[in-house]
């Protein structure tokens, strides 16, 4: 840091944001975990008691939340190289000086602003069983019959592909937007330094795009991680979490135990679980991001 | 090496600009070519074409005699060092260095050698591990130039490659460059707006106005005789003074800057016998600010506007005082050497070697 970057002032300054900070992130953080040692229950007659890592203990022998553990990962592990990469392919298409270009940047970013809850409910009817399900229909056509219809949001393999493709289909917009400002930011005079320097086309989208975009690809993935972890929406509103917890995430686990079971103190325990798993997660990411810093 | 050659090259923009027309330019076999002229004409531009970086719209781009219009720009093996250097900003120094001879797929052996060579022969050997921010101008400038030398490229290009440096740096990297090209020999195209850049490096300039060539010579032939008043008042500092002018058959004489100055017609006809079909028409006399001083003839009185002194030398602008009314009068300016002793509002009496006289028609062109 350097030195303006201290004193008096420069606290001052950031006192705002600091004292938001604190209001509504770290003391609900702190709340989740000081419940998460209690035995809370909303109506409960039972006296409120401090049952230390109780909690903890019968959340993880809980198979529902293991198994949103382990879909949680799987949705993580497909959607973000899979949006990265599509965006990143989008993001270079619409980065060319074409006629029509606006049109389209508007029509790829159109996903992003529709509330994720209307797109849920339009890819509810999108994936509708039976042969006239447009999704079956679509299927069928390009596989010339071989299809046969099935039941996607009650099917145990096929639901959390589902959900997978419909948060694909609604976030890839942002990172596009995103990752295509910065493809704007790069100087057109290295691309052209690098043609004269004898690089193709694949050369220079490796050479040249790909470590000028790196600080933008970190956060892109970043971000799209943690918004991976906190998969909420489109589970309450496509499965409920089934068929057979096939599709339950840590968030939903938590919803559910909290709000429908009143169990806000392992409620509380998996949240904290969450924000642990995402840390290490940020934390790993950063470590591999400044470690890769020299591109080759 | 390599001969470079533009045969009636056209450029147009897509916007409708034309940046070039009719351009035609013959770089020999490891001349440094320079082109010149004021911003926007069409310099940046003739380089791109010939690096493969914008498509000639017509005409013909030749290396070696052999027509590259066609030819993608990672196959004509030309370098160029870019006005703000475009150094990779991720990339060391020697990883710069090394990328264009990865991308020829050299060896590893070969291309350390090279680099080793190359940073050596440029004195950044111990940059070798630094980022490009981690450099200063000057710096960056030679490792621009490093990266356009280090493939041995078979024609370097080089627009405006000094334009950010600080006066004495310029200088110093000025005559390194020249002495790096003739020692290595490599057909070069040196782009710049600056007259004093042009005149010191160039074996040959072209000077190029709007788009088009106005003439192409080496640098004292330029400066002797101009193809007209453009290349005329562009070279040198300052250009040449350029007045109206009126012969006049009767007295034979030529009028100059309103009659301030009357010299015979006799010997200039004899020196240019065309100058005969312009007589009796109005015509653009040119002379060089080092033409005057203050003994030969003809002499004129002229009014002192304003004097910069540098110390050895000094800048005289003056109104030669003639039969024209005040509001006509043209201002010009002389290189008198000494300090200065004139005042301002005072007038003296100033001549010129008429020797050293040119002649323009009155759209500009040279004439004899
Ligand atoms: N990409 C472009 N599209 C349209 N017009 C252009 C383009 N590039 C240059 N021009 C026009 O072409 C003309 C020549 O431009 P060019 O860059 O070659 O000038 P220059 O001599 O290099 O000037 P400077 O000394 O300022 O660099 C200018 O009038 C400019 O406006
Ligand atoms: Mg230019």
């Amino acid at each position: 840091m350097p030195e303006e970057g201290r004193g008096p002032a420069a606290f001052l300054l950031s006192a705002p944001a600091l004292v938001g900070l604190l209001l509504f992130v770290l003391l609900p953080f702190l709340l989740a975990v000081a419940l998460s040692l209690t035995n809370l229950r909303l109506g409960s007659p039972l006296p409120l008691e401090w049952v230390g890592l109780e909690q903890y203990r019968r959340i993880l022998n809980d198979p529902s939340f293991l198994h949103a553990l382990i879909n949680n990962l799987l949705f993580v592990l497909t959607v973000v190289p899979v949006q990265t990469v599509l965006a990143l392919a989008m993001a270079m298409l619409l980065n060319q000086r074409l006629g029509a270009i606006a049109w389209f940047r508007v029509l790829f970013f159109m996903p992003v602003v529709f509330p994720l809850s209307l797109v849920a409910v339009v890819w509810v009817l999108i994936f509708a069983p039976g042969p006239d399900g447009p999704m079956n229909a679509l299927l069928e056509l390009i596989s010339f019959g071989a299809w046969t219809p099935r039941d996607f949001l009650h099917d145990e393999q096929l639901a959390l592909p589902a959900i997978m493709l419909t948060s694909i289909w609604q976030g890839t917009g942002f990172q596009m937007v995103v990752i295509l400002a910065g493809l704007q930011a790069i100087s057109a005079e290295l691309y052209e330094a690098a043609t004269i320097d004898g690089a193709g086309c694949w050369q220079r989208f490796w050479f040249v795009t790909l470590p000028q975009l790196r600080n933008t690809l970190i956060f892109v993935v970043l971000v799209t991680t943690i918004l991976a972890f906190r998969l909420f929406d489109q589970v309450q509103i496509m499965t409920q979490g089934g068929p057979h917890d096939a599709t339950t995430t840590i968030m939903f686990e938590a919803v559910q135990s909290a709000f429908a079971r009143q169990q806000i103190g392992s409620g509380a325990a998996m949240t904290v679980v969450m924000f642990l798993v995402v840390l290490l997660l940020s934390l790993l990411q950063r470590r591999i991001a400044s470690q890769e810093r020299e591109v080759s | 090496m390599a001969t470079v050659e533009y045969v009636h090259v056209d450029k147009e923009y897509p916007n409708g600009s034309r940046a070039i027309e009719d351009f035609n330019l013959l770089v020999e076999d490891g001349e440094m070519m320079v082109l010149v002229g004021p911003s926007g004409c069409g310099k940046s531009t003739a380089l791109r074409l010939l690096a493969g970086l914008d498509p000639v719209s017509h005409g013909e781009l030749r290396i070696d005699g052999i027509r590259v219009n066609e030819s993608s720009p990672q196959l004509r093996n030309i370098a160029m060092v870019f006005q703000n250097y475009a150094l990779y900003p991720h990339m060391t120094v020697r990883r710069n260095l090394e990328f264009p001879l990865r991308m020829m797929k050299l060896p590893k052996a070969e291309r350390v050698r090279r680099i080793e060579e190359t940073a050596g022969m440029l004195g950044i050997s111990e940059l070798l591990e630094r980022r490009p921010r981690q450099l200063s101008g000057g710096q960056r400038q030679r490792v621009a130039m490093g990266r356009a030398l280090v493939r041995h490229p078979r024609v370097f290009l080089m627009d405006e490659p000094l334009s950010n440096l600080d006066m004495k740096l310029r200088t110093r990297i000025r005559s390194e460059i020249a002495s790096l090209q003739k020692r290595l020999g490599v057909t070069t195209i040196y782009v710049t707006h600056d007259q004093v850049e042009a005149m010191t490096l160039g074996d040959r300039i072209a000077v190029l106005k709007e788009g088009k060539l106005q003439q192409c010579g080496r640098p004292q032939e330029l400066y002797d005789q101009p193809a007209n008043t453009f290349v005329a008042t562009f070279l040198g500092n300052p250009g040449m003074n350029i007045f109206r002018a009126w012969s006049d058959k009767v007295t034979a004489t030529l009028k100059l800057a309103g009659g301030g100055w009357q010299i015979p017609l006799e010997p200039l006809l004899r020196r240019k016998p065309i100058l005969a079909q312009y007589v009796e028409h109005p015509l653009l006399a040119g002379l060089r600010p080092e033409a005057f001083s203050p003994r030969p003839t003809p002499v004129a009185k002229v009014l002192i506007e304003s004097v910069e002194s540098l110390g050895h030398e000094r800048l005289v602008h003056f109104v030669p005082l003639g039969e024209t009314p005040a509001a006509e009068r043209e201002t010009l300016v002389a290189r008198l050497p000494g300090p200065q002793v004139e005042k301002v509002g005072q007038s003296i009496e100033l001549g010129f070697d008429s020797g050293q006289l040119h002649l323009f028609t009155i759209d500009g062109k040279t004439i004899g």
